[in-house]
């Protein structure tokens, strides 16, 4: 106990961040059925909001560049083998624990408005406890095991949560796909551990990290196939071409989880596990440039699936995925404080804009019926800022942040990672740019779009719904407004060197986790952080992409705020006239998400289950039922239909057998014993 | 003196007999009798042996064994006896037959 008392090591401590959601789990899992929906979202939120003290707490303690490691057990151990069941609060998984805690304690509290008319509330607080105890666990683990504990853990929440209305069975699918998804990923970052495990002998942070010095004349073919194996689980996780189909699918679950796990923390968990590996990474030229020009692929390719998506967390949902390829973009090269940052601003952002367009659904769903599509469609939305003005501040400060408009957060990061890439001055550096650049138009059009078509123009839905439609409760829209002011200020840790902030907090707080690698690096490599800065390349690159953000989403806003504009817009989409209206193309193309899951029907799903159904009958019913099982059963009763013959019942039978038996035995030993 | 050999032979005789006994008769008792006649030709050879082929150099007690043992299986044998005909007698009250194949309640 005096452990747990001692403010000079609160290593003890570091326990109740993680256990605290899991006895709110156990506590609405057990017991949930006898609970109020104000008791059972009181102790949940309750338990995330004490995690979130006691991690503020402890965050407090590491500032002065202590690193905090709890105490344990070996979980496993066998022979040089060890991994231990630790927790590490270092500068990097700090950070994560006060994102994850911090927004899951306001979502948490959204969630009691959110959730207060479904009936299971306490499963849905179970889960949501659970997911937030995994989550923790994947950033405090000390090893690769602990992170992967969590990130099967998450894995599994997430797929619970998707699925959370299993009734309906598209919900129930589309839990299975991200799930599905999801295990191709941590088959590719199982891979990358056992690699990385038989040429290190260690999975924990502290033994590779001692080899940090000697991985650059290790063999960097076994490192590239280490870290691209790595890159295929965090592409899982955090959707990245070609495993993404998942994420847009996983805005089946109730809003506030898609603004937790799939926007604000769960699915930054591969830029955490890259980030935290940065020291293998650095020496993985061929996996890095891969990894670089995936994340550019991705932000493009969902931003402008994004452009055309009717349905309101559909476009939130492509934003993430282009959002998480621009972390990956920063990741790959070579700038993982960037992709951090990015990271911690992107949560506040993203968490805001998901919770405010739940917001939106809870306040239609009230006249327009639960599960109703209409209800998150922005074409039969409008002029909602007169109903629900909270909501629409907020959330357009969210599309600010999001679109990269100069001063709030999201331009910060955003900015920094655009610079990073024009800044290699190479082809690769170059083409990143571009896709960045390209990617960025595309999230400046849809952010406001989606405001456009939301909260202003005309009402184009049902009009009872509109009469219905009203500002959502007080737990709502705190937590709007409190992480609206995150989105505006969260970027105020980082300013650019431009601006003449030549040591930034955030950049500073990070710099003890990549110090490591930094140190191995020869001078003159790509991944090493510079010191000087271009101040000159970089006001162009401000001025570039401001004008890009401000003006794409004036125009964006524009269009879809007039009633007239939209008219017009229709020509763009479709052609025709009457009856015989066609979608163009292009239009249809990307409404169609590119075809991209009807290509994975055909090449890859079919061909499995066409293979499956061979197995089925041939190896399952064939081999396995008829040869293998009743065979077995066929034989042991012939056999025995045989040995059964021998049991007559009758003692005189017995004696019999043993009086020649006898006999015989007498004959031989007397045969023997004679020669 | 007795040859030696003609005793073993009566008793290999009576032995044989026993065998036969049990092998071919039905009956319970004559089960439990032609036991008996086995068990005695085994006391007519232990007797035998003993008299005949134990060293006097063995002691006492060492020279006397196979006396000895015979008397401990015929105390054995009558122990059997008792118990042997008590259970034929409950046999006999609850199926009203002492026929040894009519014995068969543990088949299939």
């Amino acid at each position: 106990m005096s452990d747990l008392f001692n403010y000079q090591n609160p290593a003890a401590l570091i326990w109740a961040v993680p256990l605290l959601p899991l006895l709110g789990f156990l506590i609405n899992g057990l017991f949930g059925k006898r609970l109020s929906l104000a008791s059972s979202g009181g102790v949940a939120s309750a338990s995330v909001v004490g995690s979130f003290i006691i991690a503020a707490s402890i965050f407090i303690y590491t500032l002065p560049n202590h690193d905090v490691v709890s105490n344990g057990y070996i979980w496993m151990g066998t022979g040089g083998f060890e991994i231990g069941f630790r927790l590490l609060v270092d500068h990097l998984s700090g950070l994560y624990m006060l994102i994850i805690t911090g927004v899951a304690s306001l979502i948490h509290i959204y969630s009691v408005g959110y959730m207060s008319h479904d009936e299971s509330y306490a499963r849905y607080f179970a889960y949501l406890n659970l997911f937030v105890f995994s989550m923790l666990m994947l950033v405090l683990g000390d090893s690769l095991v602990t992170l992967f504990l969590g990130w099967e853990g998450v894995g599994l929440c997430s797929y619970l949560l998707i699925g959370f209305w299993f009734k309906d069975r598209k919900n129930a699918i589309a839990g299975k796909k991200a799930f599905i998804a999801n295990r191709v990923g941590d088959f590719g970052f199982m891979i990358g551990m056992f690699l990385l495990f038989w040429h290190f002998g260690s999975l924990s942070y502290s033994g590779l990290i001692s080899h940090a010095a000697d991985m650059a004349s290790t063999d960097t073919t076994l490192l590239n196939a280490a870290c691209i194996c790595l890159f295929v689980g965090a592409a899982g996780k955090s959707a990245q071409i070609p495993l993404y189909v998942w994420l847009p699918d996983a805005m089946a679950g109730p809003t506030p989880v898609s603004a937790l796990i799939h926007a604000a923390t769960m699915v930054t968990a591969g830029i955490y596990m890259v980030a935290r590996l940065n020291f293998v990474f650095v020496h993985a030229e061929v996996a890095m440039e891969l990894i670089a020009l995936i994340g550019g692929a991705t932000a493009l390719f969902a931003g402008t699936i994004g452009l055309v998506q009717r349905d309101i967390k559909k476009v939130l949902a492509y934003s993430t995925v282009s959002q998480l390829g621009f972390m990956f973009m920063a990741v790959g090269l070579g700038a993982f404080h960037v992709a951090v940052f990015h990271v911690f601003t992107h949560a506040f952002f993203k968490a805001l804009l998901f919770l405010g367009s739940g917001s939106v659904i809870h306040s239609l769903e009230h006249s327009l019926g639960h599960g109703n599509p209409d209800s998150q469609d922005m074409w039969k939305m409008g002029g909602l800022k007169e109903k629900m003005p909270i909501t629409m501040a907020t959330m357009t400060i969210g599309a600010l942040a999001l679109s990269g408009v100069p001063l709030f957060s999201g331009f910060f990061s955003k900015d920094a990672i655009l610079f990073t890439a024009f800044h290699r001055g190479d082809v690769l550096g170059y083409l990143i740019y571009g896709l960045g650049v390209a990617a960025a138009i595309c999230t400046a059009f849809y952010s406001f779009r989606l405001i456009g078509l939301t909260f202003f123009g005309k009402w184009r839905g049902d009009e009872h719904a509109y009469a219905h439609a009203d500002e959502s409760p007080r737990s709502m829209t705190t937590p709007l407004i409190i992480l609206s002011l995150f989105a505006i200020g969260a970027g105020y840790l980082w300013l650019p060197p431009a601006f003449g902030v030549h040591h930034p907090p955030f950049a500073e707080w990070l710099a003890p986790t990549w110090a490591a690698a930094q140190a191995a690096l020869p001078d003159g490599n790509h991944f090493k952080f510079t010191t000087e800065h271009d101040v000159g390349a970089e006001w162009v690159n401000i001025i570039i992409s401001s004008v890009i953000a401000v003006g794409v989403s004036v125009f964006a806003f524009m269009v879809y705020s007039k009633p007239e504009a939209l008219g017009k817009l229709k020509k763009l989409a479709f052609s025709g006239e009457g009856d015989e209206v066609r979608m163009k193309p292009l239009y249809k193309l990307l409404l169609n998400k590119y075809y991209v899951d009807e290509i994975y029907e055909k090449t890859i799903i079919g061909p499995i289950r066409i293979a499956s159904d061979v197995l089925f009958v041939v190896v399952d019913v064939i081999v396995i039922d008829l040869v293998c099982v009743n065979g077995t059963a066929m034989l042991v009763k012939a056999s025995s239909d045989l040995g059964r013959r021998l049991q007559t019942g009758y003692v005189r039978h017995y004696l019999y057998a043993f009086a020649v038996g006898m006999v015989i035995l007498s004959g031989l030993f007397l045969l023997i014993a004679n020669q | 003196m007795l040859d030696p050999r003609l005793i073993l032979f009566f008793a290999a005789v009576l032995f044989s007999a026993g065998v036969y006994g049990v092998l071919s008769r039905r009956h319970l008792i004559m089960l439990l009798m032609s036991l008996e006649l086995m068990l005695n030709a085994i006391n007519i050879m232990l007797v035998t042996f003993s008299r005949y082929w134990a060293g006097r150099s063995a002691g006492l007690v060492g020279a006397h064994s196979g006396q000895f043992f015979t008397l401990m299986v015929m105390a054995v044998a009558a122990a059997e006896v008792g118990i042997g005909l008590a259970i034929i007698v409950a046999i006999y009250r609850r199926k009203h037959t002492a026929d040894a194949d009519a014995m068969t309640d543990l088949k299939n």
